[in-house]
């Protein structure tokens, strides 16, 4: 890549172009394989996509592109024990010094009054928080993780090119490389010894038990996310799993009286300890950011009394500056009275004057980055079309503080699969260390990856080609977990309301949308089949008006179709494009699939996605043809069907399959409602066309059939889709089902929305049996679909109900007394996300 | 000078407020030309929990926490302050400007804590139209306070007080150009020109004394939040306050809540609250003279 210096030192063979001594049990293992090693490849892409790794459900932003987010080379990155060693003493001394510079920079701040390091790279630094610079002095040690980026560059050493302080991603995705790759290519496993990744996770789970605040014996830990909309929600994802902790966003946090709890479904549940995953300058509206709606008012705070402990500090990210780099030498020294032993690849700040006189007099030798911003990348002036490198020439000139030099140098290079082939890439290498009882140690692996142009240093980025780093084991004795805690024996759980109200929210929500899809998608078959006969009947004509009509009672229908005098071919072919109604829909059940992730099996997950996106691919390829548009709805059905059996076989009856199934149960039992209400209400001459329909509308045509043979009548037809409570389409089939699972929220539920339910099931009832106890049915019929109207309005008062007893505790804050400033991502929304269906209501 | 001070802030909404947290730069700072005695704090609803610090800069903070639904906010802080801001040096013994640069920048033992004021922040960004303008006050070698005392008429005599032409997050490019605004605005303006200079300047937040018109009694509750500049004069001379609103040179009329970069660092009130709907907030502010 032209950043770079000449070529670099390659990984694997040595200037005599030998094979290095580590990468032998590598190659052995790869000359073993059974099949190609592209074979391989796809199968390693292929895992990595059903585990979501690469995933892009419609309608989730996480990346517009179609392309993959992230895949792994099946090439791993071998590192001796001895180097490995070297690195991770290296490593640990940075650590350590890392942390005395920021005890020092937020408290006494001497580096700065004795001249150690320029104030300029503290005060004009928005990585300070002098929120997190108070007269009271913090007794625990703000670093509990530091990562950083290495490279090795021609004299075969490895280089730090940024420190990370304030919580780097890649430790989850590390962990799911080598979770995968040992699935996919075991007989690589077999022909090297290497050192397990998990016990390094036990570690971090240890020293995260360990930070909390000493009265907590048991202590609560949270991982503190941006949300969904963050390039790292995976990250995030496979990190709290690992690390068995809650995966919260802001908006799930509250602080009452000085102390940090979890909105569960049954209250508020206390935390101890929050990794913080979030920007340090984003937790806490009240006092930093104000516009940053990701943080939790009032934190700060409670930090302060020390009612919770935040890991990282907030104010970590000031030592990312890459102008520290510098002075990292002469602060080791003075600080820690040692020697620095694992280098920053050469730095220099402009705001030095002498400095900047060589930097500026070999600008080819150099790149330019920002002094402070440890995420901007580094510019080749040389390379910069003249416009651009006379505007930096001269911003340097006036506010040369603000800029380093880094040396152009040369990443070694590791040989990549590309097909059958193995090609040389340049490659830079991340490593992550925690500390556990005072001591630094560093995950025995990491995760490596292509160099592209412009990725230097920086964030992960959303996507790339990773490696899973090997460090080879030198007998057993590496294989060590953390010092063995005495434990309490973990009292039996079965609570239905340890769920966060968020997740139950959006189970609620994709249960709903779920229904809806399915409706619409059983409702435009339905059109799309009578359709398909060349010369409708008369009796055709009208079922195709009332079926529309159905679509158009739940709101189903909206806006493609009320365009006046459009045919229903169009209009169908249109509620699948872009924008239209079922794909719309579609895009709200991938985007809340996504949401609800954490709490899925792997192959929930798996199967939820791959049929969404077959469902989705065949309505973007049908083009409006009849037959295709068939084919797509049935898919689609099939999706709600598998992904009921799915729920009824894999989740555990608690918090989230009661809410998924509520939702479902609401939605269905609402639709039906509206749509008997549609094909009941005809003059008795339709009536048996009416019957038909119903009975096809809730799938109940053979149940029928079964039990009354050929003869419709209104009394059996209303009795078997209405009150029917062994009919799983029937309406009081659905109450009944929502009130028994009313009855398992929380500790026995809320009384007053069962005996809601229970009292919508008497109206079920009630619209059937004084139907049958009339002789006469025309008079009685007619007064049915007003009594479906308002039974389905009383489900959707219910449903309101449930979102204002469980959910509405999530309200968005504001900021007074200070103009918000315009700097919100627009990230992690609150609830409220569903207006288009709430309003439908 | 001594006084008795009161701040009452009150915030009436819309709809009810579930939950709200605030942040109070109120009190005034004890300095060693300024007591403070009889500090108390008042809010109604009670608040569930209040803490206190003192912040980076070296205010004092306190925080309020309310945890029941009400409709209204009112918070009163009060206190009793004498003060008598030291006599500035004679303003042609002070040391050229380009020598105050030049410690600030080198930022020595003595200079290390003034070199934070030479930074843009997030309301005085750098360069927006003020540099120029203050630069004009500053010709080669002049005696710092001079200098400073002309930029200090310079802005008195330039621009309109005009209450309501701006708001709190008014940009300094904006005054600039319509060459009127309040007294924040004129001290983020100067501030902003002397950093384009490399110079130290702060911004403090505070009150001033303010007269009846003649024949009047004076009037309870109508005193205003005031804000000015402090300067650096180099490690010899330390800081001096200079009111451009006013032209004057701080002594006795000026009461000091506090002082950092920028109003946000010192704003007399800020929250975060959850529901709400619209707020009115009104302020009223007395600063009433004793013993003369």
């Amino acid at each position: 890549m032209n950043l770079l210096a000449s070529e670099g030192v390659d990984e694997m063979v040595d200037g005599a172009r030998h094979i290095r001594p580590h990468w032998r049990g590598v190659l052995g293992g790869l000359s073993m394989l059974s099949d190609s090693l592209a074979a391989r490849q796809r199968r390693l892409d292929q895992a990595f996509d059903d585990e979501g790794v690469r995933s892009i459900l419609p309608g989730t932003h996480i990346d517009d592109e179609a392309d993959g987010v992230w895949r792994c080379d099946p090439i791993p990155l071998p590192i001796s024990a001895m180097e490995f060693a070297e690195l991770e003493a290296g490593l640990a001394q940075r650590a350590t010094l890392m942390g005395a510079l920021l005890d020092d920079l937020y408290g006494r701040q001497d580096v700065l009054a004795r001249g150690l390091l320029p104030p300029a790279l503290v005060f004009n630094n928005p990585g300070f928080l002098r929120a997190c610079h108070l007269s009271s002095p913090t007794f625990h040690p703000r670093l509990n993780f530091y990562a950083a980026d290495l490279i090795r560059t021609g004299d075969g050493r490895w280089h730090v090119l940024s420190d990370r302080t304030s919580g780097a991603a890649g430790a989850g995705l590390a962990r799911e490389n080598r979770r995968i790759l040992a699935r996919v290519l075991p007989e690589m496993f077999r022909a090297v010894q290497i050192r397990p990744l998990r016990p390094f996770f036990d570690l971090w789970q240890d020293s995260l038990t360990q930070a909390a605040p000493l009265d907590r014996p048991h202590p609560t830990v949270a991982l503190l996310t941006p949300g969904p909309g963050s390039p790292q929600w995976l990250e995030h994802m496979f990190l709290s799993r690992e690390l068995s902790c809650h995966l919260v966003e802001g908006g799930d946090l509250t602080v009452r009286g000085g102390v940090v709890y979890l909105k569960m479904l049954t209250g508020l549940h206390r935390i101890d300890v929050i990794l913080r995953r979030l920007e340090g300058r984003m937790i806490d509206p009240l006092e930093l950011s104000s516009g940053s709606l990701l943080g939790v008012p009032g934190l700060m705070d409670a930090i302060r009394a020390g009612t919770v402990r935040v890991v990282n500090d907030p104010g970590s990210g000031l030592a990312e500056a890459p102008a520290l780099a510098a002075f990292l030498p002469a602060l080791c020294d003075e600080l820690l009275g040692e020697r620095l032993r694992l280098p920053s690849v050469e730095t220099v700040w402009l705001g030095d004057p002498e400095a900047r006189a060589r930097v500026l007099g070999d600008t080819a030798r150099w790149l330019i980055r920002s002094a402070t911003d440890g995420l901007g990348q580094p510019k080749p002036v040389s390379d910069l079309d003249p416009d651009a490198r006379a505007r930096l020439l001269e911003d340097i000139a006036r506010r040369p503080v603000d800029y380093a030099a880094m040396a152009a140098v040369s990443p070694s290079l590791a040989p990549c699969a590309k097909g059958a082939e193995l090609v040389p890439q340049a490659i830079v290498l991340r490593m992550f260390l925690v500390r556990n009882a005072g001591v630094w140690q560093a995950m025995p692996g990491g995760l490596a990856r292509h160099l592209e142009p412009g990725q230097l240093t920086g964030q992960l980025p959303a996507r790339g080609i990773s490696k899973d780093v090997w460090v080879l084991a030198e007998g057993s004795e590496h294989i060590v977990g953390p010092a063995p805690q005495p434990q309490t024996r973990l009292p039996i759980r079965r609570t239905f309301g340890e769920l966060p109200s968020r997740t139950a929210d959006n189970m609620f929500w994709l249960g709903r949308y779920i229904e809806r899809l399915e409706s619409a998608a059983r409702l435009t078959r339905a059109i799309i089949l009578r359709l398909g006969r060349n010369i409708p009947m008369p009796r055709e004509h009208m079922e195709l008006q009332l079926l529309e009509a159905c679509l158009a009672a739940s709101h189903l229908n909206a806006p493609e179709r009320q365009e006046a005098g459009a045919p229903l071919a169009v209009a169908i072919a249109a509620s699948i494009r872009e924008g239209g109604t079922i794909a719309r829909l579609l895009g709200h059940v991938g985007r809340l699939t996504e949401l609800v992730r954490d709490r899925l099996t792997g192959e929930m997950y798996a199967s939820f996605t791959h049929m969404l996106r077959a469902a989705a691919d065949e309505a973007t390829n049908s083009g409006g043809n009849l037959d295709a548009l068939a084919h797509t709805m049935a898919s689609i059905q099939r999706f709600s069907t598998v992904v009921a059996g799915l729920a009824a076989e894999n989740m555990v009856r608690g918090g989230s399959w009661l809410f998924l199934d509520m939702g479902r149960r609401v939605e269905r039992a609402a639709l039906t409602c509206d749509h008997l209400g549609v094909v009941l209400d005809q003059p008795e001459a339709r009536w048996e066309l009416g019957l038909r329909l119903a009975l096809e509308i809730c799938d109940s045509a053979i149940t029928y059939r079964s039990r009354y043979f050929t003869t419709l009548q209104p009394g059996p037809v209303l009795d078997l889709v209405i009150a029917d409570d062994s009919n799983p389409r029937a309406v009081a089939f659905q109450l009944t089902t929502l009130g028994g699972l009313l009855g398992h929220i929380g500790d026995g539920g809320d009384d007053r929305l069962k005996l809601q339910a229970e009292s919508l099931l008497r109206m079920a009832q009630a619209i059937v049996s004084d139907l049958l106890a009339e002789e006469e049915h025309a008079e009685s019929l007619q007064a049915v679909p007003p009594r479906l109207a308002a039974l389905a309005e009383g489900v959707r008062a219910l449903s309101d109900l449930l979102f204002r007893r469980y959910f509405a505790l999530l309200p968005m804050p504001r900021a007074v007394g200070v103009e918000q400033e315009d700097e919100t991502p627009g990230l992690g929304q609150g609830v409220g996300r569903q207006p288009a269906l709430r309003g439908a209501a | 000078m001594r006084f008795k001070l009161r701040h009452i802030t009150s915030y009436a909404y819309s709809d009810q407020v579930d939950l709200a947290s605030h942040m109070l730069h109120l009190t005034p700072r004890p300095l060693p030309w300024q007591s403070v005695r009889g500090v108390r704090i008042h809010c109604d609803p009670a608040p569930a929990r209040t803490s206190h610090a003192i912040d980076h800069f070296g205010n004092s903070v306190n925080w309020l926490f309310i945890d029941r639904p009400h409709e209204h906010l009112r918070v009163t802080a009060e206190s009793e302050v004498e003060v008598a801001f030291p006599p500035a040096p004679a303003p042609e013994e002070t040391q050229p400007w380009e020598r105050v640069v030049e410690q600030a920048r080198v930022a020595g033992p003595d200079a290390w804590q003034a070199a934070e004021f030479t930074f843009a922040g997030p309301m005085v960004p750098n360069d927006q139209g003020a540099g120029p303008y203050v630069a004009e006050s500053f010709p080669p070698g002049r005696p710092i306070l001079a200098a400073l005392l002309d930029v200090n008429a310079r802005i008195k005599r330039d621009f309109a007080f005009r209450p309501l032409s701006t708001t709190i997050t008014t940009s300094v490019a904006r005054v600039m150009a319509q060459k009127a605004g309040v007294c924040q605005d004129f001290a983020h303006l100067m501030i902003a020109g002397l950093r384009s200079l490399g110079l130290p300047a702060r911004y403090t937040s505070g009150y001033i004394r303010t007269y009846p018109a003649p024949g009047r009694p004076r009037r309870v509750g109508a005193d205003v939040s005031h804000a000015w500049v402090g300067a650096w004069l180099g490690e010899a001379h330390g800081w001096v306050d200079l009111d451009p609103t006013n032209n004057l040179l701080v002594r006795e009329e000026h009461v000091v809540l506090g002082w950092g970069r920028e109003f946000g660092d010192v704003s007399p009130l800020r929250g975060i609250i959850l529901g709400g709907g619209d707020h009115t907030p009104s302020v009223s502010v007395d600063l009433e003279p004793l013993g003369e």
